[in-house]
């Protein structure tokens, strides 16, 4: 069994926290992997600039902020990753010629910075009450010098691996939406990493099932 | 683009005449600030302050870069207050707003040209290294008054920083990992704390720590920076209303009593933190 | 986005009649429905058949290293130009490569002038990321005199015309052109670099790498290599980098869900592919 610098096993994933309506805007949302935390707001559908008008659908925007630092083509790169993954799920046929800004903050970066974005956006999208066809999990592995693969890496797990993997699933047929590959490795070793991840994306959909569940349940005070 | 949410007139007016009964909204006295809330880490140089519900996280980083050619001997300290959509809906990233251009002029005044930091000593080897400390500040929440949570945020995580220890062996520069040697903190001369007052009916009416819905019925603001020791080290007031001297002197000794306050909380806080450690 | 279904259209299209561009313009996602139905794609193209590739090799005299790659339209010159700089202070032993992906007005008009847009930058950091990632090249190779002179490559990549497909374009432009990079011999005396035009070196490269191209169609249909209008309706993407052993350095899917069959057969087919490229930058170096 691997041994891992905070005594986990290899296919666990860290004490995952979520917060949600923590800010003021139509949506909020933090989630971290221990260390590694994401803010998410989302407001929307609001009013759209002209030029970015669509007449049969909500635009979307994602704004992606670095802790420190300007943006830079890494931010640019994760604003295109959350558009393009929550583009098919949201239903922005809905809301034609609006807009929905989604807004990611890194808080902490800790390794498996672009799952913990993907899943705050989920869960500040759910927060803000957008219609969305499916929800999205996402989660990393690596695979490191001596072929173990390692789930949710942490900052320095991250480094000197053979291969580095983010993977997004729905959660209704629990198929792939966004999948990120770096680094060598084989078609098996893929597949194992997407069985994988595939099998802890479910946990983390029970995780935010658990959060909508207490923030209904402190809304409405129905006990349990 | 996201318009900026604005009170209704009626809810203007019951502000405005609550404002001069001497009540606010939040059973505030005028001169009173909200609660502040400070939280440090897990790593150092990292504060999050909450001002009522205006939330900034700040975080200071390190890095050894060139001097300028005109200061060979003195480190260099980057301030960052880009203002993000996630607080202000209407902001167009990369393009400055003229809010932005005011808030970061005056956080620059009050923390780096107050000359709290101690420059010189991030000096390494004269002409050839210095530390260079950035301290990014990230608004997440905007109930209104963001200079003064800014300006506790940045200078508390200022406080909380501890840069990475060097050994200095002629030209040769050797720096130590946190986990080799305790890092060590920044010298701060003195912490300058922002306050910020609002007017209203041409001065006649002051509150302290306006919320955004005061904010935006007030007719002129003034934010004074001092520190602990009654010493202003700054004092902005770019337009609105003109004020009378005798405003401004009684404003000044509010300022300094608001400012003992704050500089007890922060230090309160990093004691609450070291205590943890 | 199509609620109406097939037989509607048809009942809709006796009603009125268009000309086929018509139809193209204001229902392009149905137009393009209409001959993948057929199994056929607008441009006369299978799903499996990717566009006609060409090289050409050192075409920018004044560059250290040159390709022009051309997939049916779409094409993209790399020059890659050497200069002596100081290492990162982090990585004393180590030069630079640095991938800049330009997508000017000149290639389409969607592109504006101005500071580089997010798609130029995406493709800018994987490029980056997959350079660095499956060590296409070992950095130290590039250093001069350790701590003090190293190479950095400047490898810009110019879309001259975007007709989709522009990452497999700009992939083999970069590899290609660090084949033909040819360094002067550098030496490292009293503080200065001396080269020599004389005697030059070729790049040692780990690994040789090429990308293969698909877009999704209504979930199911998979158009390798896909052109402009391709793109833009089906805006899923997979790519899938392959090396000469077969090894894969790079997966990316963005869009809307796909099984894990699809993506075994994007990966099968970019091995193929991967000889095809082999074959056609060999030819272009004989041709030189």
């Amino acid at each position: 069994m691997a041994t891992r610098a905070d005594k986990r096993s290899s296919s666990t994933i860290r004490p995952i926290s979520i917060t949600t309506s923590l800010l003021s805007r139509d949506g909020s949302a933090s989630f971290s992997f221990g260390n590694t935390k994401v803010i998410c707001s989302v407001n929307g559908p609001a009013e759209v600039k002209l030029r970015d008008e669509k007449l049969d659908k909500a635009t979307i925007d994602v704004v992606v902020r670095p802790l420190v630092g300007t943006p830079g083509t890494k931010d640019k790169t994760h604003e295109y990753i959350l558009r393009s993954t929550f583009e098919g799920v949201i239903q922005s046929g809905l809301h034609p010629r609006t807009q929905i800004q989604i807004v990611s903050q890194v808080m902490m970066d800790d390794g498996s910075i672009i799952a913990a974005a993907i899943n705050a956006t989920t869960m500040a999208l759910i927060d803000a009450g957008i219609p969305m066809k499916d929800i999205v999990a996402a989660i990393s592995c690596v695979i490191s010098k001596d072929d173990q693969i390692l789930l949710d890496p942490t900052l320095q797990e991250m480094e000197n691996v053979k291969s580095f993997h983010t993977f997004a699933f729905n959660k209704t047929s629990s198929s792939l939406l966004f999948c990120e590959s770096l680094g060598l490795f084989t078609d098996d070793q893929y597949f194992n990493c997407y069985e994988i991840c595939n099998a802890a994306a479910s946990a983390i959909f029970e995780k935010m099932r658990e959060a909508v569940t207490n923030k209904l349940q402190e809304e409405y005070h129905i006990e349990s | 683009m996201v318009k900026e949410f604005e009170s209704s007139i009626n809810e203007k007016d019951f502000i405005l005449q609550g404002i001069k009964e001497g009540l606010r909204l939040d059973n505030r006295d005028k001169y009173d600030f909200r609660q502040i809330g400070i939280t440090f880490g897990p790593d150092y140089g990292r504060s999050e302050v909450t001002l009522g519900n205006t939330r900034v996280l700040a975080k200071v980083s390190c890095e050894v870069t060139r001097p300028y050619q005109d200061r060979p001997a003195e480190g260099m300290i980057t301030l960052n207050t880009e203002l993000s959509p996630m607080a202000f809906p209407s902001v167009e990233p990369g393009r400055p707003s003229e809010e932005e251009i005011l808030v970061s002029r005056i956080l620059e005044k009050a923390i780096k040209r107050s000359r709290s930091i101690d420059t010189e000593g991030l000096c390494i080897v004269a002409n050839e290294k210095v530390w260079s400390i950035r301290v990014d500040m990230h608004f997440l929440d905007h109930d209104g008054n963001i200079i003064d949570a800014a300006c506790i945020a940045a200078i508390s995580a200022l406080a909380h920083f501890r840069r990475p220890d060097i050994t200095v062996i002629g030209e040769e520069v050797t720096i130590h990992s946190i986990e080799q040697r305790n890092p060590v903190p920044l010298s701060i001369h003195h912490m300058p704390i922002c306050v910020t007052f609002a007017f209203f009916e041409n001065g006649e009416y002051v509150v302290v720590d306006p919320t955004l819905q005061e904010e935006q019925i007030r007719q002129g603001d003034m934010t004074m920076t001092l520190n602990v020791h009654k010493e202003i080290c700054a004092l902005s007031k770019a337009g609105g209303t003109p004020l009378k001297m005798e405003t401004i002197i009684n404003c000044s000794q509010i300022a300094t009593t608001r400012a003992k306050w704050i500089t007890e909380q922060i230090q309160a806080a990093l004691d609450a933190e070291k205590s943890k450690k | 986005m199509s609620n109406v279904t097939n037989e509607n259209n048809i009942n809709l299209n006796t009603a009125i009649t268009f000309e086929a561009e018509t139809f193209r313009r204001i229902q392009p996602e149905e137009y393009l429905r209409r001959y993948i139905q057929q199994h056929v794609r607008p441009d006369g193209r299978s799903f499996n058949h990717f566009r006609k590739t060409t090289v050409n090799l050192s075409c920018i005299t004044t560059a250290d290293g040159s390709s022009m790659v051309r997939i049916g339209n779409t094409t993209v010159i790399c020059g890659i130009k050497a200069e002596v700089s100081e290492p990162n202070v982090n990585f004393p032993k180590e030069g630079y490569l640095v991938p800049n992906v330009d997508l000017s007005p000149i290639c389409s008009p969607r592109f504006k002038p101005g500071p580089p847009g997010e798609q130029a930058q995406v493709l800018s950091e994987n490029l980056n990321k997959l350079l660095k990632n499956s060590r296409v090249i070992d950095l130290e190779t590039l250093c001069i005199e350790e701590g003090k002179a190293a190479w950095v490559l400047f490898a810009d990549i110019v879309c001259v015309n975007y007709d989709g497909n522009v990452f497999d374009a700009c992939v083999i432009a970069l590899m290609s052109a660090l084949m033909n990079v040819r360094l002067p011999e550098a030496v490292y005396e009293d503080g200065l670099v001396k080269a020599t035009e004389e005697k030059t070196i070729i790049l040692d490269l780990i690994r040789i790498s090429y990308s293969a191209s698909f877009a999704m169609f209504d979930g199911h249909h998979l158009l390798v290599d896909p052109n402009e209008m391709e793109e833009s309706i089906t805006k899923d993407g997979i790519t899938v980098v392959v090396d000469e052993t077969g090894q894969l350095c790079n997966i990316w899917k963005t869009g809307s869900s796909c099984s894990s069959e699809q993506l075994k057969t994007c990966i099968s087919k970019a091995r193929d592919r991967y000889a095809d490229i082999t074959s056609i930058i060999e030819k272009a170096k004989q041709a030189i």
